[in-house]
This record gives C-alpha cells, sequence and structure tokens, in this order.
C-alpha cells in the first residue's frame, strides 16, 4: 500500500469514484494507513474532491472516532458508560494509565498508543470492555488491563491478544471468543429457525400482502419509538420514485443495548431476509446497513454472510461503518451519515418514507425489526401476535445488565412485569431499573406490576437494574453528560439546554441547589423537550424528569430550602478562594 | 396559487398553500419570531425560537409550509414564554456583551429580545470561554456572540460554489469555522453579504466595526416584527 | 400626601454611569424628590442605612467580598431591589474578566503592566482591601432582586418610567426605544 500520503488520497478518490457520500469511508482508510486524519490529509483530500476543507472538516470533526491529532498506532477506547463504571472501569483505566504513562485523552509519544473513552460499546453485560482498534477486548480487570499494555508496549499486535486474560493466567478465552452471546430466553424471533423460509414466502406473495401480513402481526419498530411497521412500508411504497431503498438501522447507540450484536453475530442471514423481503414488499433493489463504529469487529462476519447471500439473492445489501456518534441512531441524523456528511437530524416533514437517501424514498428499521419480519413471513402473523399486549403484539429482545446475576439477552413477549423480570434476571438487592436507556425511564424497582409494552414502559431494549448501593444521582450526573456531549449541537435547545440540566445535577449532588432551582429546571425539561429538533433533545430530559417521578425523595433530601430573607446561600468562601491561593505561598502573590 | 383558510389563535386567515408558516402568519400581520429563518431561503431550522402549535403539537413554525384547515395557536402566555426561554439561553450560552458590539441595534438576537421585553435571563449565564478568531485576512469570527443558527455555513457560499463557513466539532463544543485559504479570495460584495447574513455581531469585518451610527440603526426605532400598514 | 417612599443606591463593580443616568432625568428629579426621600445612597453620602428602605436600587455586579455583604446588607434593608443595568444584571464589562483566570488577571494588571516599576512589582494585598472574586457574579445569583432595567446606562426615560411605576404601583409600559441592553 501506498505510505506517501498525496498519491494515497489521489488513488482513494479513484476507488470511490470521487463520490462525497463515501467520504467516511475513505475517512476511515486515511486513519487506518496514517492513524490520524492530518490537516495535509484533509488539504489533500478537499482538493482531490473540489471541495473547501472547511466543508470537509464539517464531517471529520462530528464524529468522535475520527482524529486530527496523532492518535497513536494503537489506539484503545474505554468503555465510560454507567455499567461500566460500575463493573470497575475506574480500576482498568487507572492501570492503562499507569502502566502507559498517560491519562485518558492522551497519546503515549514512546510507545504510540492512545488511550480514550468512549460511550456505551455495546458489551454492558461482560463488562468492564474495551475496544482496542476496534477489537474488542471484555471482563476487563486490572490486572489484565496491565498485561495488555505491557504486550501492546512491546509491539504485540492487539489481535494476538483476544482471549488473553494474563500471562500466568492459564485460563485462556477461546481465540475470538472475547465476546460471548448469553441468550437466557428464547422465544418467537429466536426459536429454531428454517433458514430461507421467511424469504421463501414472502417471494411467493405480493408486496401488498407482505404489508397486509405485517399488519395484521401488528408488528411496531424495535428501535424505540414504536412507529407501525406496515404504515412505514405503505407510505413508503405509495410514494413514487425510480428507486427505493431498504436501510437497516445497526446503530445501536443507547447505553446499555447489546442485543443487536447478538444477532448481528449469529443471525446476519435473518437479517438479510428481512432487509430483502422489505425491499420486495416497498419495491426496493438495493439495501444499506449502517453499522456502528463500535461493532466494527462484526464485519468480516457480516461480509461472508453477505457474500452467501448475495449469492442466493438478487437483493443488494452493502455496510457502511458510522464513525462514533450516538446521534446517527435517529433515522434522518443517520441518512445524513450515509451520505457522509454531519450526523445531524433532518428537518420533518419530507419524511424519509418520502424523501430519505439521496432523496428517494426510504425505509429505515432496526435490525430487530428486520429479523421479526423475516420470522413473521416464515411462521405467519397469528403466531406472532398471539403474544404480547393489545398494542404491543409479540415479543422482543431486552439486553440485561447492572446488578443482577444473569445478564444477556432475553427474550420476552410484552406485557411482562417488573417483578417477573427481576426475578428471571436474579436482581440483587435491586434498588432501580433504567428501562430503555438514558433517553428511557428510571423506575424503582418497587413498581413490580409495571409493564414493558408501549402501553406503560416503552423500551429500546435495553433494562438496566441498579442495586442499593449505587448512587442514583451519579447515574443520572452521567446520563445528562452523556447527552451534553452527543447532541449533535445544531439546535439551540438541545445543545445549550442540557448543558443547564448537567450543571443542575451537579449542583444538586454538591448539595447547593435551592428548591426554587428544580422548580426551573423542571420548565427548563418541557421547553427543551417541546422545542428540540429531534429524539435526542425530546429525550433528554428524562433521567431528571422519571427519576424525580420514581425517587422525589432523592432530590427533596439534597435541595436546600429557599432562603426567606432572599439572600441565596452564596459560597463566598469557594469564590475567594482562588484569590486567597495567590497569596497563600507569597504575600506579593508574585 | 390556491388559498387555503387556517386559524392562529383562533382568529381565521387565508394564505397560499404551501407557504412558509412564518410567511403566511407575517401576510397576516401576526408577527411569528424567529433567528435563524431568512426569508427566501431554505429553512434552516436550527433555533427553534419560532416554536408554535401546529394542530396541537410544539413545532418550530419556519419547518412547515401551509395546509389546509391547519390550527395555529402563537401568541398563548406558554409559548410566549417558552420562546423567551430559548432566547435567554441563547444569550447565555454565549457571551452577549451588547454593550461592547458593534451590531448593537442591528443585531436580530437583540432585536428579538427586545420584542419579547427580555430584561434578565432565567438561566446562569454560563461566560464560557470562546476564542476570537482573527486569523481571516478579511473576516473575523467572534464565536462568543456566535448562536449557532447556520445561516453562514448553509447558506453561504463563494463565487465558485465553494462551502466558505462549516461547523467543527458537535454538542456544546460546536463552533462556526472558516475556510482561511478561500475567505482570502472573497469579493468586498461577497463579505458584506455574509456579515448582513449573521444575525448576530459573530461574523465582523477586518477594519470594519462600527459604520453605523447609534440610532440609525436597524432596530433602534422600530422594533423587528412591527409590520408597517400597507406592507404585506 | 402620603408618606415619602424612601430609597437607597448603591454602585458595586460599575462605573457609576447608571447613577449618571439617574441624574439625567433633571426637572423631574423636582418631582422624584416629592414623591421619594434618599436614605443610603452615594447622592446623600450617606454610609450606612439609617432607616429601612422601600427600594434598593444596585448598580453593578460583585466582583469583590466587599460588594457581597454590601448587597447582602441592601437585600436586608430593603423591600424591593433593583438591578440597574447591564453590569448588576449579567457581570456587563468587568465580567469581560470572567472568561480569563484571576492570577492570569492579576499578573496582567499588576505585574506585567508596562507601568509597573521594575524590582517593586507586587499585587495589591492587605487585610483592609476586599479580597476579589473568582469572577464577577450578576446580583440575582447572590440575592434575590425583584426588578430588572437593562441599559448601558440605562435611559432616563426608563429609569423614570420604572421607579415611577415602582413608586406609584401604575404599570405604564415603556416605549420600545427606550428598552435598550447598550
Amino acid at each position: 500500500m501506498d505510505t506517501f500520503l498525496p498519491s494515497f488520497i489521489e488513488k482513494l478518490v479513484i476507488q470511490y469514484q470521487g463520490d462525497k457520500c463515501t467520504l467516511l469511508n475513505m475517512l476511515w482508510d486515511i486513519q487506518k494507513h496514517f492513524d490520524y486524519v492530518s490537516e495535509e490529509a484533509v488539504a489533500h483530500l478537499a482538493r482531490n474532491l473540489n471541495i473547501s476543507q472547511i466543508d470537509l472538516q464539517d464531517t471529520l470533526t462530528f464524529y468522535h472516532f475520527f482524529h486530527t491529532r496523532p492518535a497513536g498506532k494503537v489506539k484503545i477506547y474505554l468503555d465510560t458508560s454507567v455499567t461500566a463504571v460500575h463493573q470497575g472501569q475506574a480500576q482498568v483505566q487507572a492501570a492503562f494509565e499507569k502502566e502507559l504513562g498517560i491519562v485518558l485523552g492522551e497519546v503515549s509519544k514512546d510507545y504510540d498508543i492512545g488511550l480514550y473513552a468512549t460511550p456505551c460499546i455495546g458489551l454492558s453485560d461482560q463488562g468492564p470492555a474495551c475496544l482496542i482498534n476496534f477489537l474488542p477486548f471484555t471482563q476487563m480487570t486490572a490486572k489484565r488491563a496491565v498485561f495488555i499494555a505491557r504486550q501492546l508496549k512491546k509491539g504485540i499486535s492487539p489481535q494476538k491478544l483476544l482471549g488473553c486474560l494474563g500471562r500466568k493466567s492459564k485460563k485462556r478465552l477461546r481465540q475470538g471468543q472475547e465476546v460471548t452471546n448469553l441468550i437466557q430466553r428464547k422465544d418467537f424471533l429466536l426459536n429454531d429457525r428454517v433458514a430461507g423460509a421467511g424469504l421463501k414466502k414472502a417471494m411467493q406473495k405480493t408486496p401488498e400482502d407482505i404489508i397486509n401480513n405485517i399488519k395484521i402481526s401488528g408488528l411496531r419498530g424495535r428501535g424505540g419509538a414504536g412507529f407501525p411497521t406496515w404504515k412505514k412500508w405503505e407510505l413508503c411504497r405509495n410514494t413514487e420514485s425510480d428507486t427505493h431503498y431498504v436501510i437497516c438501522n445497526a446503530d445501536e447507540g443507547e447505553p446499555g443495548t447489546f442485543k443487536d450484536r447478538l444477532l448481528l453475530t449469529k443471525h446476519a442471514p435473518m437479517l438479510f431476509e428481512g432487509m430483502a423481503i422489505t425491499g420486495r414488499a416497498i419495491g426496493a433493489q438495493e439495501g444499506i446497513i449502517y453499522l456502528r463504529a463500535e461493532y466494527q469487529y462484526l464485519l468480516p462476519r457480516l461480509s461472508r454472510a453477505l457474500t452467501i447471500f448475495h449469492k442466493k439473492y438478487l437483493f443488494r445489501i452493502r455496510i457502511q461503518i458510522g464513525a462514533g456518534a450516538y446521534v446517527c441512531g435517529e433515522e434522518t441524523a443517520l441518512l445524513e451519515s450515509l451520505e457522509g456528511k454531519r450526523g445531524e437530524p433532518r428537518i420533518r416533514p419530507p419524511f424519509p418514507v418520502e424523501s430519505g437517501y439521496k432523496g428517494r424514498p426510504t425505509v429505515i428499521n432496526n435490525v430487530e425489526t428486520f429479523c421479526t419480519v423475516t420470522r413473521i413471513m416464515e411462521k405467519g402473523p397469528k403466531k406472532f401476535c398471539d403474544k404480547g399486549t393489545e398494542q404491543s403484539s409479540g415479543t422482543r429482545l431486552f439486553s440485561l445488565s447492572g446488578d443482577i446475576l444473569k445478564p444477556g439477552i432475553y427474550e420476552w413477549p410484552f406485557g411482562i412485569t417488573i417483578s417477573q423480570i427481576l426475578t428471571e434476571v436474579r436482581a440483587r438487592d435491586a434498588l432501580a431499573l433504567q428501562i430503555g436507556g438514558p433517553s428511557g425511564t428510571l423506575i424503582s424497582a418497587h413498581e413490580k406490576e409495571r409493564k414493558i409494552c408501549f402501553e406503560d414502559l416503552a423500551t429500546g431494549g435495553a433494562i438496566t437494574v441498579f442495586s442499593k448501593k449505587r448512587d442514583l444521582l451519579q447515574i443520572i450526573q452521567k446520563h445528562m453528560e452523556f447527552f451534553v456531549n452527543e447532541s449533535c449541537g445544531c439546535c439551540s435547545p438541545c445543545r445549550a439546554g442540557n448543558v443547564m440540566l448537567l450543571e443542575f445535577v451537579q449542583m444538586l449532588k454538591d448539595r447547593k441547589a435551592h428548591a426554587r432551582n428544580l422548580k426551573n429546571v423542571l420548565q427548563w425539561c418541557r421547553i427543551i423537550t417541546q422545542t428540540s429538533r429531534c429524539g435526542l433533545g425530546q429525550t433528554s430530559s428524562n433521567p431528571i424528569l422519571t427519576a424525580l417521578k420514581s425517587f422525589p425523595e432523592l432530590f427533596h433530601n439534597f435541595l436546600i430550602p429557599d432562603p426567606k430573607d432572599g439572600v441565596w446561600n452564596f459560597d463566598l468562601k469557594m469564590a475567594t478562594g482562588k484569590y486567597d491561593q495567590i497569596f497563600e505561598k507569597n504575600e506579593h502573590g508574585i | 396559487m390556491k388559498e387555503v383558510s387556517f386559524k392562529i389563535d383562533g382568529k381565521t386567515y387565508k394564505a397560499p398553500l404551501g407557504e412558509n408558516l412564518i410567511m403566511a402568519a407575517k401576510r397576516n400581520g401576526v408577527y411569528i419570531p424567529t433567528l435563524c429563518y431568512l426569508e427566501g431561503h431554505p429553512c434552516l431550522g436550527t433555533c427553534r425560537v419560532c416554536t408554535i402549535r401546529v394542530n396541537g403539537r410544539s413545532m418550530a413554525a419556519c419547518t412547515l409550509t401551509l395546509t389546509e384547515n391547519m390550527q395555529l395557536e402563537v401568541n398563548t402566555s406558554e409559548l410566549q414564554d417558552m420562546r423567551k426561554a430559548i432566547v435567554e439561553l441563547i444569550f447565555v450560552e454565549g457571551n452577549h456583551f451588547c454593550p461592547a458590539c458593534e451590531k448593537g441595534g442591528d443585531c436580530q438576537l437583540q432585536a428579538v429580545a427586545y420584542a419579547m421585553d427580555m430584561r434578565v435571563a432565567r438561566f446562569h449565564y454560563s461566560f464560557s470561554p470562546y476564542r476570537i478568531h482573527y486569523e481571516g485576512k478579511n473576516i473575523i469570527l467572534e464565536h462568543n456572540r456566535c448562536m449557532h443558527c447556520k445561516r453562514c455555513t448553509n447558506l453561504f457560499q463563494d463565487d465558485q460554489g465553494y462551502k466558505i463557513f462549516s461547523f467543527i466539532n458537535r454538542g456544546s463544543k460546536t463552533r462556526v469555522m472558516i475556510d482561511l485559504d478561500r475567505e482570502k479570495l472573497l469579493s468586498a460584495e461577497k463579505l458584506r453579504e455574509a456579515k448582513q447574513l449573521c444575525p448576530t455581531g459573530a461574523i465582523l469585518l477586518q477594519g470594519g466595526g462600527f459604520d453605523r451610527a447609534i440610532g440609525t440603526r436597524q432596530y433602534d426605532q422600530r422594533p423587528i416584527g412591527v409590520i408597517p400598514k400597507g406592507e404585506k | 400626601m402620603p408618606p415619602k417612599r424612601v430609597i437607597g443606591t448603591i454602585s458595586l463593580a460599575g462605573c457609576f454611569g447608571c447613577h449618571m443616568s439617574i441624574l439625567d432625568i433633571d426637572l423631574k428629579f423636582l418631582e422624584l424628590i416629592e414623591l421619594v426621600e434618599f436614605n443610603r445612597s452615594p447622592l446623600t453620602d450617606i454610609k450606612t442605612f439609617t432607616k429601612h428602605c422601600d427600594i434598593g436600587i444596585i448598580e453593578g455586579g460583585c466582583c469583590n467580598d466587599e460588594n457581597v455583604h454590601t448587597l447582602i446588607s441592601f437585600r436586608k434593608n430593603c423591600d424591593i431591589l433593583v438591578s440597574l443595568g447591564e453590569c448588576a444584571i449579567m457581570g456587563g464589562l468587568p465580567a469581560l474578566r470572567n472568561k480569563i483566570d484571576l492570577y492570569d488577571c492579576l499578573k496582567e494588571a499588576y505585574l506585567n503592566v508596562p507601568s509597573s516599576v521594575p524590582g517593586n512589582q507586587m499585587i495589591p494585598h492587605h487585610p483592609d482591601l476586599p479580597k476579589i472574586l473568582d469572577r464577577i457574579y450578576p446580583c440575582h445569583e447572590i440575592v434575590k432582586i425583584d426588578h430588572f432595567i437593562p441599559g448601558c446606562p440605562p435611559c432616563d426615560e426608563i429609569i423614570w418610567k420604572s421607579l415611577t411605576n415602582l413608586i406609584t404601583g401604575k404599570s405604564e409600559t415603556i416605549p420600545y426605544p427606550f428598552l435598550k441592553y447598550d
């Protein structure tokens, strides 16, 4: 491969036919060969694509896995999600930091190794985990971190360290088995499948029949919003165009979710079939899977499965790798990202079913939705809607993690109660459950009769259980930090408002928040929820709002009552602290 | 163009089908405050100051077009307060020292705040440290005053069609940046266009600060959104 | 005739421009003193409260501990507090330093400044001098403020209208050109 940057980029642009929609791929290729995307690389690429440099920076700087400064030949990304923190991420981080002589966010110049934080990487059931050059390392301990760091320093490739627990440890995970997909309960979706049966049956049906079957099944999107799948398809089908697209949202970014990982690892053919069925229903010949960058270790496996699929079927599917941005799970942001731009949600209307990828009508569904479609076609819609509740038919996958003895993936019918869940996953001393990740609902473990379904607790499939030893305020704070970092930054309420909410949570934790602050914050939450441009801002207040509902005492115990005389509790000592510090050592302050 | 009727706060009005809601309201003498929307340009939907209720759902007016029988709520006290809150949020997010700003009186953010009778922000003034970018040959970027409306990034190109302004980073670290190579080549006319495009004083020109006397500026005497009689 | 209302005024981290603007009401001052009497204020040179006030007018934000104590004493001695001008409302021009570290700020002002005497540079520091805060604080972050009159300085019209509204309980609207932040 060419190591000379200008000619490398020239060839790259020819390889991708100068198509700006493939910008993410080009940037990945540059980063893989030169470890980061330098200013020089930006200049060359911009010239070759005939766009301004700043236009390129626009996309480049949006995604957190693209580095614009030397970032190390080896890049370690530590999962810093709440669950990972509870599993001991701090010790792992400290071990890496000590061994490499750097702090999080830095690059060790001696060894050319970078250490970075990243939100949930979809391994909460076997954390704390990290990605090293995008290979997954699970069940990390401080000891293992030291071992890995030492091997990396010797120049051993991360690939060779997969599955190694330590030098002395005889125990060795099977090669490539860093990630285990613990299926704790199977039902409609995961039970024995006849390969190809779903698609075969669909091919014998008219597109209208397929849509009608899905309508009978009552299937609603598995991404979290729960839009009726058939309706989306019908709207798309009814939009006239030369081309229609089927897009699979495999950007499973909601912290605590990892069920798509299982489907992508073990059931890729089921997903491809589902996409092809959708293609037949809406009249599309082409599908794209938008795979989150954190899952790129699955790419070789997926590509192999895809080659086999393409030998049998005409429907064409390609895989696009993201580059690290939670907001790209929002369907219109995903479309922008697919077109090589910043992942900013589009203005709706028009909706993707009218004008989606490259302006063509597009259906975007979750991985699990497509897989479920395949099974519905195979077994018939009746068998599906026999399960579940009236408005939430069927079963769905749940990612269970946190303080439980049996983490992993569960397939339950909708309508399952909290009490059933807590028993089945063998929760210990449960205090609270986070249903559907940070953007979902935090409920108390006492709310045993509440049900998981669109009528009560809607979820994208993540359930995290917190035991009594966990600090709920810390959890809320981590979740708000997550939203502040992951907001795309294009609309004011979400970009600036979430910063205000985070500030409040920090004040609350420091016991500096007053009763009046809480009153104001509730009003702000309402404003952010109602005025934000996309789902991220519309749900980012949930950590505060839902916690307040289930754990009011958590807030009220920390709040300071409003002083009656109108003199707020101003911390003068803190405010003059800096001044005192200046004169501590030297009275002239020099 | 077919005219359709719609309601604003209970009163019936008429405007052409498919017209942008802000324009449809303006045509009928109802002012919906907005900061990012610019007449005759594609809507940006970034500032959210034009939030209204459409058939009961809160939406940004600039992102919608008129259809038959739309029920709009514009001037309920709740919506007015919500919009004011967003303007206040924009004020505290940046560092808007109006007394020291060249754009005072010509600034749309300030004018909208006046129109809402904003006296103080309900949020904590953040005083975030922003840089001022003097590096450009012609353009100064005053990040303290940028409200991230995306007018310059989406509606501005140089004569050859290249983008000059873009966002970089994301979340609360989002900033507008200029292309230093191409900025050098902009014509005087283009530079004026860039400066005027900015609703606040974030895009300034080197060597040209206070160019109009205070008291004679756009919003000094006449508030924003007041539609003079006979001008529709 | 109703008893005169009592007013106190103070300039904290401000430039006295807002007080000058109060004086700008010119002949209306004669009307004003029919309605009010001034207690603690730079206008009367009364340094401490000698009676409880109805209205306290604050110019400037808080830049040192003395400002904080003064502001608190105003809160305790006045029924209604008014933040007058941008500095009181959002820190104003002094708050331009809020983005700079305090030590860097003092270093620049006292040590690296061209007018400092080599070998004799020091940052003023004495138990009698107020302690400088880490940043400028708007008044409403320290005490409850009831009314805000923006402007730099607020023009005489808005001051006059707001004051008479407060004193007489009327609610006359302020004409557009008088509400300004600059």
